[in-house]
Parts: structure tokens; C-alpha cells; sequence
């Protein structure tokens, strides 16, 4: 044993899905709300 | 009044593009190229997404007390419009550095949340600003509301410095903050990336935002037709 955490990768993982799925699901907000008030605006 | 500034529509786009190509070439980098670090082993690999969002979301919100200050001595909207953006985007990226955090704290620390100066101070922050997202919504009147708004960021954003010094000011769990000068060379570049990487996406999703906030006034600040008009 020389006192490095052993594994991890688990948490790795975790923490890049994590940011993956918040910025990816953000962003797609983002989009759909521009696109949304792109739309009202051209009935409008 | 002119509201929607769109002179550069596919700008975000683009920045979107080169932040999403940074971040996966950074995260690459990161996970399968970088080598582990001596005691935290692979767990560390976290570290290059964790803190380049910390200065992004701390960017973030510092952008939102630029844009509540110069609302507040222009009266002109589309600072308004940028703040909202930015206060969203800081808190979606503050939101994030605490899943993150409490990630990367499991392994290291043995728990998943500690109430220590920086965790507590960032939890507070992010609070502070959805706080006045929520304000935003209730208030219907648009001129009270970039003005409330506006004061309640300057009054928020002092904390904003206050996460950052956390570290230095308290005795705290978390390590000193991290930047190229205090970590090995093998680990700048994919930090670097990611950093710029998020810095790009950040900006675009600001932009974008900002955007749909200026149509949503531009909508709002139209007057009402006078009676016997066509509408």
C-alpha cells in the first residue's frame, strides 16, 4: 500500500456523466426557449 | 425602445461549437492520457472538470454584478438581459461544482457534503442567486424588477469573493485553490482545455439566453394600443 486511493473510476465517471447531462440538458433549454420565442414572435 | 441587440446571430453558435470541441479533446486528455496523481490515484481526474467550473461559475456571477452596475447607471436594457443570462448560467454552473464536489469529496473525504467554509460559501452563493431568479419571476413590473434585481446581485456578488478566499481566510477541508502554478505540468493541458472549454460554452449559453431574455422584455416594454386601434 503506498497511500493512494485505490479505484476511483466509479467516481470519475459519475462526476463526467454528471457534467455532461447538466450542461447537455442546459443548453437544450437554452435552445428550446430561444426557439420558442423565435416562433411567438413570427405569429406575432 | 430597442431591446434585442442580435447583430451577431450565429456567434454563440460557433462559440458553442469551439467549447463543446475543447471540452471533449480536454476530457479525453484528462480521463485516458493525463497519469493518475500520486495519492489521489484516478480520482483526481475529476479535478479537470470541477475547477474549471468553480472559475467559470464565479466568472459567471462576476459578469452578473458588472451587468447589475452598469444597469444601474445606464437604465439601459440589454444589461439587464445579460445579467439575467449570466445569473442563470452561474447558478446552473454552481449547481453543478457542488455535484461535482460532493463526487470527488466521497472518495477523498470520506463524506459527501461537509459544512466547511468553501463548501458553505458556494452552497450560499448559489442559493443567493436563484433567490433572485425567483424574484425575477414574481415581479411582474419590468422596471422594478431589473432594478431589485440589480441591487440584490450587487449585495449577493459579496460573496463572490468570499468562495474564492475561503480557503485562504478559513481552516478548511477543501485544498488551496488550484491553477497551472500549483499543479504538475502533465496535468495543465487538460485543464487548460476544459477550462477554455467551459469558458466558450459558458459564453454562448450566456449569449443565447441573454437573447431570449431581450425578445421576452422587447415584449413586455411594447405600450399598449390605444383604445380603437387595430391590434
Amino acid at each position: 500500500m503506498n497511500g493512494m486511493i485505490p479505484g476511483g473510476w466509479g467516481f470519475v465517471v459519475a462526476a463526467y456523466s454528471v457534467t455532461a447531462i447538466v450542461l447537455a440538458v442546459y443548453g437544450a433549454s437554452v435552445i428550446a426557449r430561444l426557439r420558442n420565442e423565435i416562433n411567438r414572435r413570427t405569429h406575432d | 425602445m430597442h431591446v434585442d441587440n442580435n447583430r451577431f446571430p450565429r456567434l454563440p453558435w460557433i462559440i458553442l461549437g469551439i467549447g463543446i470541441l475543447f471540452l471533449a479533446i480536454g476530457s479525453y486528455i484528462g480521463l485516458f492520457v493525463a497519469p493518475p496523481e500520486a495519492l489521489m490515484g484516478q480520482v483526481q481526474r475529476i479535478m479537470y472538470v470541477h475547477v474549471p467550473t468553480a472559475w467559470n461559475a464565479l466568472l459567471a456571477l462576476t459578469f452578473a454584478f458588472v451587468c447589475a452596475v452598469i444597469f444601474l447607471f445606464k437604465s439601459d436594457w440589454k444589461w439587464d438581459a445579460r445579467m439575467e443570462a449570466a445569473i442563470e448560467v452561474g447558478v446552473v454552473l454552481g449547481f453543478l461544482l457542488c455535484c461535482q464536489g460532493s463526487i470527488w469529496a466521497k472518495p477523498t473525504w470520506g463524506v459527501w457534503w461537509d459544512w466547511d467554509p468553501r463548501l458553505t460559501t458556494t452552497a450560499v452563493l448559489v442559493f443567493a442567486f436563484l433567490g433572485i431568479l425567483a424574484l425575477r419571476k414574481f415581479v411582474e413590473d419590468p422596471g422594478r424588477r431589473a432594478i431589485w434585481s440589480a441591487v440584490a446581485t450587487i449585495i449577493a456578488s459579496v460573496d463572490v469573493p468570499i468562495v474564492y478566499y475561503s480557503v485562504r481566510w478559513w481552516n478548511s477541508l477543501h485544498q488551496l485553490q488550484s491553477s497551472p502554478s500549483t499543479v504538475s505540468r502533465q496535468f495543465w493541458l487538460p485543464l487548460r482545455m476544459n477550462a477554455f472549454g467551459i469558458l466558450f460554452l459558458m459564453t454562448a449559453f450566456i449569449m443565447l439566453r441573454a437573447r431570449v431574455a431581450s425578445m421576452r422584455l422587447a415584449q413586455e416594454l411594447v405600450p399598449p394600443p390605444a383604445v380603437g386601434e387595430n391590434v
